[in-house]
């Protein structure tokens, strides 16, 4: 049976699309699977059709039940930022099969001492992500705060937080105002906004808390007018979830925790003069760079620069950059004499090949990998002279000038390709 | 720039549950507010009064208060993206006279229609109308 038209047809938001998401979500079947989200906010319309199952909810207020609240549209666009499924229907989140949990912890205001409450459960339940877009002008938190805060994220969590709408802000904020204060809590990451045209969200805080920049403006799942809709979705609440679905996608591929956020600002895509700037922070999250270009071998270095003058074991070693964890190498050899590739499969950067005695040219390719990451950069060195007998004996293969024709033991080497 | 987690991995059970379970209570501060732009002062879902059922795509239509009048908005969707929910008076509480006229249904007017500002903007207000088909 053919499928209706609308079943074929899911939204990628622009903002998932731009911080590149939808690349990881398509390239490497990341989709923040295992990862645990909590949002911090007005509760959550689990029922929306484009919101997976909750899995475990939270009553700051102690009317407990399903955690969902008249106000909770804004809880629901937050989380569908996050993880709208991906169901072929409707949107499509940022880290869609992530584990979302859910504290409601804002009525008509959002009183610090419920959100304090609200952290404190989601790090409880071993939460990793924790999204707050809540916002005040200016202020801290309180030093309580600060302390969970702290505590929560050097035993490895992330709180992210929006910096705040200023002027167009619901609190009050008179002109553009100092960051929120949850965004410009110590040890929290304080996003800020921009729309299609990449330029900051005119009106909305900024200063020197400010972390990224992430898209606002976006489609997603909300509860307007009694009904479950799809709607635009703004302020730095929209930016905001978009860097805590990143991260979930990091830890997905096997970022380690102390690893994230300095490969996120190590790929950032500048916004503004300077590479930070109180605007846009390090710029805009990258995912499709911060994931996909991981590791490359730089260099590879064989038994002797001089060329293998006695056949037998030779080892061969990859330099690997950008890599964490276990760096492994596959490497492809190949003789000038003969077809085919010989493929050392998956294993260390430093390998023993053995080398048959022949007069011939050896070209060696070393690819990298990394846990789930696949291969970016690569290196190939060729005309590794492999001479019979002593060193230093001419070596003249047919084939005229073709790369490998004319190799001379004593002489040869690497070169990049 | 703030301090940024560098540390190493570690699961995180233990501290903050300790630490929560000896502060829950202290916290005081000032309330705060959500991040998202002000709220529409007025959502609308039309209907076939004669059917009850939701009536998909845009319906004209406008909310005055003395002088001040807005038109109404498309506001959500469907998954097939058709519209369904219209809105107006972003950000302004009053006392609305809403309007609305859709081809195939009598124009139709809801005065007295009460928007209040909370201490985070003003809480909107979710109308369902009901449209009585043309005679």
């Amino acid at each position: 049976m053919i499928p209706a038209f609308h079943e074929f047809s899911e939204t990628i938001p622009w903002g998932v699309s731009r911080i590149g998401a939808d690349s990881i979500h398509s390239r490497f079947g990341l989709r923040g699977a295992g990862i645990k989200i909590a949002v911090l906010d007005e509760g959550v319309q689990w029922s929306h059709p484009d919101l997976g199952t909750i899995v475990a909810c939270y009553d700051a207020f102690g009317a407990g039940g399903s955690c969902v609240w008249s106000y909770d549209d804004h809880g629901t666009a937050v989380m569908g930022v996050i993880a709208a499924s991906s169901n072929g229907s409707g949107i499509v989140g940022v880290a869609p099969e992530a584990s979302t949990y859910s504290a409601r912890v804002c009525d008509s205001t959002c009183p610090e001492a419920y959100v304090y409450d609200g952290l404190a459960w989601a790090a409880g339940l071993g939460v990793d992500v924790v999204n707050i877009s809540i916002g005040s002008c200016g202020g801290d938190v309180s030093s309580q705060m600060q302390a969970l805060i702290n505590a929560y994220t050097q035993a490895g969590g992330f709180v992210v937080a929006g910096g705040g709408n200023g002027s167009h802000s619901t609190y009050s904020c008179t002109g553009v105002g100092p960051v929120a204060r949850y965004a410009a809590a110590d040890n929290t990451i304080g996003v800020g906004a921009h729309g299609t045209d990449l330029i900051y969200k005119a009106g909305y805080q900024y200063g020197p808390e400010i972390d990224f920049s992430a898209p606002t403006d976006v489609e997603s799942t909300r509860r307007i007018g009694g009904v479950y809709v799809y709607a635009e979705f703004g302020g730095t609440s929209a930016a905001s979830p978009h860097v805590a679905g990143a991260i979930a996608l990091m830890l997905d591929a096997g970022f380690p925790r102390n690893k994230v956020i300095p490969r996120l600002i190590e790929t950032a895509f500048q916004l503004g003069a300077s590479p930070h700037n109180y605007l846009y922070g390090y710029g805009q999250i990258r995912l499709d760079e911060a994931i996909i270009a991981k590791p490359a071998v730089t260099s590879i270095s064989w038994c002797t620069s001089a060329g293998i003058t006695v056949p037998g074991d030779c080892l061969i070693s990859a330099s690997v950059v950008n890599g964490i964890g276990s760096k492994q190498v596959r490497f492809e050899v190949s003789r000038s004499d003969q077809g085919g590739v010989t493929v050392y499969d998956w294993g260390s950067s430093t390998r023993t090949i053995t080398v048959a005695p022949g007069d011939y040219a050896l070209s060696i390719k070393a690819i990298p990998r990394e846990q789930t990451y696949l291969r970016v950069g690569y290196h190939t060195i060729q005309d590794i002279p492999v001479c019979t007998g002593s060193g230093g004996a001419l070596v003249t293969a047919e084939g005229g000038e073709s790369t490998n024709a004319t190799v001379s033991c004593g002489g040869g080497g690497g070169e990049e390709q | 720039m703030k301090p940024h987690r560098l540390q190493s991995i570690a699961r995180y059970l233990v501290a903050p549950v300790g630490i929560a379970g000896l502060l829950v209570g202290c916290v005081s501060g000032p309330a705060d507010c959500t991040t998202g732009e002000p709220r529409w002062a007025v959502h609308a879902t039309f209907h076939d009064a004669s059917t009850g059922a939701l009536l998909t795509g845009a319906t004209p239509g406008r909310i005055r208060e003395g002088e001040f009048t807005d038109s109404l908005k498309s506001a959500g969707r469907n998954a097939e993206g058709e519209v369904i929910v219209m809105a107006a008076g972003k950000g302004r509480a009053g006392t609305y006279e809403l309007t609305a006229s859709r081809p195939g249904f009598e124009p139709v007017t809801m005065p007295g229609i009460v928007v209040v500002a909370g201490s985070c903007g003003v809480v909107s207000r979710d109308l369902r109308v009901d449209l009585d088909p043309d005679p």
